[in-house]
């Protein structure tokens, strides 16, 4: 059980919460902002700081280990995400409100690229705080089109056909509780937060909730949709029975060999079934 | 005992010579290992205002994710305003004392 679950789920999914949408979170957070004073450099000083641990990988080995983990202690209080499946993010839209789209900000800053046609858009701006997004324009560079929860849902699922992962982003603790503000779809080649996990083992980024797990072997064909649809390298094939061979250790629970496999062969299980993997995140 | 086998890069961006990295943005379209970052220059930052790319040191172009440098030196060719700089290192065995 990863630590937000037991902090704000009260044992539950923490995102599953309709307050966590709440007019009141984003009231919070502004109250706490103006009392506090000192919560936006905050969020500028970790990034100073990832980047700094990010450089030491390569230039200062020895100060790396050192580095990476003021990051990642800062990481959950400051800005997190968590991989989510298509299931959940489908009840997010349902439970989250006003949805909008806006253009992808890792994209902006790792490639230059501002996607302006709503064909590219793969984020989504959560939360009562959308509303006033035009306060600032220089990170809703794009703007932000207020669309409806039968849109978002069907484009939630042209993503996931693609082979993108469901992340959702939380932007500071407020009064102890994630304020959840995006939900994203990412791959590896655009988002900053699976390269830093996957290539720096920065924990802006928690894995999912739930672990792949080949349920009925007997029904896998071997097409191996499922290797060719995971980002994190936790699904090989496997010559013995030509089957795929899954590393639960490495896998981030995103769904995505659960929903490319037309046969049903892969499901997923709660995490917490495992005394083990319950608590890698 | 390890013996670490890695090249060091170290890349350095003059900031007087890379002014708009946004609207440039050509080291970043040609790196093969996407090591550059361009950031919104914090300092900049207004509510209720846009961020031109075309204004002088609106973004900033960074070079954090050295790690996955691959040495091909393309970034520095590229440059309209030899603004880049990359020092490789080459590797040296590093020796690591075995840890009792």
């Amino acid at each position: 059980m990863c630590d937000f679950c037991t902090k704000h789920g009260t044992g539950k999914y923490w995102y599953k919460w309709a307050s966590r949408y709440a007019r009141q979170m984003y009231h919070r957070n502004r109250v706490e902002r103006k009392s506090e004073g000192g919560v936006k450099n905050l969020e500028a000083q970790f990034g100073a700081l990832a980047l700094q641990a990010i450089e030491a990988k390569n230039l200062e080995p020895e100060r790396f280990p050192e580095l990476l983990a003021t990051v990642n202690r800062m990481a959950r209080d400051i800005h997190t995400g968590q991989v989510i499946t298509l299931e959940d993010a489908l009840n997010i839209i349902d439970l989250a409100s006003p949805i909008a789209f806006i253009a992808c900000d890792c994209r902006r800053q790792l490639h230059g690229y501002i996607e302006r046609d709503r064909s590219k858009m793969t984020c989504l701006g959560l939360g009562i705080g959308m509303f006033r997004w035009e306060r600032l324009p220089s990170r809703y560079v794009a703007g932000a089109e207020f669309v409806s929860d039968k849109e978002a849902k069907e484009w939630l699922k042209e993503w996931n056909k693609k082979g993108m992962v469901h992340t959702l982003m939380t932007f500071g603790l407020r009064n102890g509780a994630p304020y959840i503000g995006g939900l994203c779809n990412c791959t590896y080649a655009d988002c900053l937060s699976i390269r830093w996990r996957l290539d720096y083992g920065i924990e802006q980024l928690l894995k999912g909730e739930r672990v792949a797990v080949l349920a009925h072997p007997e029904k896998c064909t071997g097409c191996f949709q499922c290797v060719a649809r995971c980002q994190f390298g936790a699904i090989t094939a496997n010559v013995r029975d030509g089957k795929p061979y899954i590393d639960m250790t490495k896998c981030f629970g995103c769904g995505l060999c659960e929903t490319g496999c037309k046969h049903g062969a892969i499901e997923l299980v709660d995490r917490r079934n495992f005394e083990v993997l319950k608590h890698s995140w | 005992m390890v013996i670490r086998m890695t090249a060091k890069v170290k890349i350095t961006i003059d900031y007087q010579k890379c002014t708009t990295p946004f609207a440039c943005k050509k080291c970043i379209d040609v790196c093969p290992g996407d090591v550059f970052l361009v950031t919104p220059n914090p300092m900049m930052i207004r509510k209720y205002q846009p961020i031109d790319e075309n204004e002088p040191g609106s973004y900033l172009l960074l070079a954090p994710m050295v790690f996955k440098c691959v040495g091909c030196m393309k970034c520095v060719e590229v440059c309209p305003n030899d603004a880049l700089k990359v020092e490789i290192k080459p590797p040296q065995p590093e020796i690591e004392a075995p840890q009792s």
